[in-house]
């Protein structure tokens, strides 16, 4: 198992080499300069900005800048931000991981607490009219693109009937735990979403089929109670296929987070790199990329190595 | 001829099991009526894309405008239309582009096996790496938000789907005695991957590529509302989105972004719809715990 994970740590590192490269290569063919800014203020000479350029290593070829970025990014210094220049990038990831951190794993939470009942309790009535429903309202959750679905959350709780804060972490002027928690509800939601369509869809096929299996029936005929056998016999092992999905879940919270922030003006790294790319902030969207690219990657493993786990057929030899 | 017969049953079969379905079938007939009311946009549109009508700006549903107005004067409903060719073709694009690549590699692989294979599975595993999202607003950024644009990212990026599809079902597959037998027969490569290693390996591809369409449409309006996507005059559901943006709008004047939500929310629906009967209908095993 050690050996394993230790082989796959190892295989990323060419594989993240190569995102950087080609990250890097399509960032640097961009038409627009990055500073353009500058050449609309005044007091600044055409001088002043070739040297700026010579300073910010732009006039090098692209090998070498990108072997310069590599060899710096590796120390963990991926230089400073276009935009606000005095900040370490590093920094400015640092202090906005914990936002991305809060809002991803409460959508994890409310994903599985909201999907496992749902999937259990349609797999147990199964042909009812409610699992009918639940089905259709699964297939919607899956249909409905986050941003909307966001959009309508901000209508109805926000506007319409306004219970819930919009807009950041905290009121200006408030703040505390109760504060951030309420303002984390309605993003939370949005972006959760989807996780809990496919997961009470999961748990749902994953619990049918368990309770077709021969245990299952020797557990009734053995005179078990129906509740013991399906909490005790059935539930227990229809989870265990399910929990490989928590690792997949981390890539779509990613790419889904980056957008709910920027709705919400959630103040994590989806709406920094979001406003890297507008603002054309090279050194932030190469930084938050490949922190990204990172967070995927770990979601991936998770994922395999719990395959392992639940399932010991499965080696990895 | 017989080999044609017996593939005639088969989706005869297929047809069979997928209309006994509900919702697939009313994913179908929602898709097909979508798919006309695209088509005929300039016909059953009130009004032209970009005809004002200055008597009736910013105003909501009436007569005249039954899904209202923007604030240019522009009728809501004939601007969803012809967004619905541009979404609908964006989607179908996006996913016939990452179909050719993704078979093309796929094929390879699982044809080839080896050096090749692993070259390619290690590409794979970069491209699953990437933040999907992230990414394609960089490169659609960089190379500028447009249409094309925005079909050609979203395909070069979701290609792995299909590839490792068909890579699996070429690996399952290439030691079958209906391909031992062709080889043995003197069939080129070409031909037996053709003739009978990718018709053998249609049915998951074409489930993956369905739920494909969907997901690229999805996509595309996500990009689109955030501006880097389809680019206004031209309507998309997408950027018809962006009015939510503005919260007084949001609040007061919600047939401006209402319609074109749920028009994205009905065509992901309806397609996921026919994915999911396609899956259960090709596949018999599925039926029994499925409906």
């Amino acid at each position: 198992m050690q050996s394993y994970i230790l082989r796959r740590i190892l295989q990323v590192i060419p594989v993240l080499l190569a995102i950087s490269l080609v990250i890097f290569m399509i960032i640097n063919l961009a038409p627009g300069d990055p500073l353009a800014n500058l050449k609309q203020t005044k007091n600044i000479t055409q001088e002043d900005i070739e040297q700026r350029r010579e300073t910010l290593g732009l006039n090098d070829p692209l090998l070498v800048r990108y072997f310069n970025w590599i060899t710096n990014a590796l120390k963990g210094n991926f230089g400073r931000s276009l935009q606000t220049g005095r900040k370490q990038i590093f920094e400015l990831i640092v202090n906005r991981l914990p936002a991305t951190l809060l809002l991803a794993i409460s959508s994890m939470i409310i994903s599985w607490a909201l999907a496992i009942p749902i999937g259990v309790y349609s797999a147990l009535n199964q042909y009812s009219l409610a699992d009918y429903s639940i089905t259709v309202l699964i297939f919607i959750g899956l249909s409905l693109p986050s941003f909307f679905f966001g959009i309508i959350l901000i209508y109805v709780f926000a506007l319409k009937i306004p219970v819930l804060p919009i807009g950041g972490m905290i009121t200006p002027g408030k703040g505390g735990p109760l504060d951030i928690f309420l303002h984390l509800i309605l993003p939370a939601f949005a972006l959760g979403i989807r996780g809990i369509a496919s997961l009470a869809r999961y748990m749902r096929s994953s619990m049918l089929e368990v309770i077709n299996e021969d245990y299952i029936r020797t557990a009734k005929a053995k005179g078990l109670k129906a509740s013991i056998v399906i909490y005790k016999h059935a539930f227990r092992n229809a989870l265990i296929p399910i929990i490989t999905i928590f690792g997949l879940q981390i890539p779509w919270l990613i790419s889904g987070s980056i957008i709910t922030e920027k709705i919400f003006t959630w103040p994590g790294m989806g709406t920094l790199s979001i406003n890297a790319v507008f603002a054309r902030d090279y050194p932030v969207i190469m930084a938050t990329n490949m922190f990204y690219a990172l967070m995927v990657f770990t979601g991936n493993l998770i994922a395999d190595i719990s395959y392992v786990i639940v399932d010991p057929r499965i080696r990895y030899d | 001829m017989d080999n044609n017969k017996r593939n005639n049953s088969t989706w005869q079969n297929v047809w069979h099991n997928f209309k006994k379905n509900k919702l697939a079938l009313f994913g179908l007939i929602t898709i097909i009526l979508l798919v006309i009311m695209a088509l005929l946009a300039p016909i059953i549109a009130p009004y032209t894309l970009s005809e004002m009508d200055f008597a009736n700006m910013d105003e909501g549903p009436s007569l005249q405008h039954i899904l209202g107005t923007d604030k240019l004067g522009r009728d809501i409903f004939s601007r969803l239309l012809y967004a619905a060719r541009i979404s609908l073709s964006v989607g179908l694009i996006a996913e016939a582009i990452a179909l050719t690549i993704g078979t093309t590699l796929g094929t390879t692989a699982g044809f080839f096996a080896g050096k090749v294979d692993t070259l390619i599975m290690r590409t794979v595993d970069m491209f699953n790496s990437f933040p999907f999202i992230l990414l394609s607003i960089t490169v659609v950024a960089v190379i500028g938000p447009s249409i094309y644009n925005v079909m050609i990212v979203l395909g070069v990026l979701s290609w792995t789907g299909p590839c490792r599809i068909i890579r699996g079902q070429f690996l399952q597959i290439k030691n079958e005695e209906f391909v031992e037998g062709a080889r043995a027969m003197g069939a080129s490569n070409l031909r037996i991957i053709f003739k009978h290693m990718l018709p053998n390996s249609i049915s998951p591809l074409l489930v993956s590529a369905t739920l494909g369409v969907g997901g690229a449409i999805m996509t595309e309006a996500a990009l689109s509302y955030l501006g880097l996507g389809v680019q206004p005059p031209t309507p998309s559901w997408g950027n018809m989105l962006q009015a939510a943006n503005d919260l007084h709008a949001l609040e007061t004047k919600p047939w401006l972004w209402l319609p074109p939500g749920i028009s994205i929310l009905l065509s992901v629906l309806s397609i996921n719809f026919i994915g999911d009967g396609l899956r259960d209908s090709l596949d018999p095993k599925a039926q029994q715990n499925d409906h």
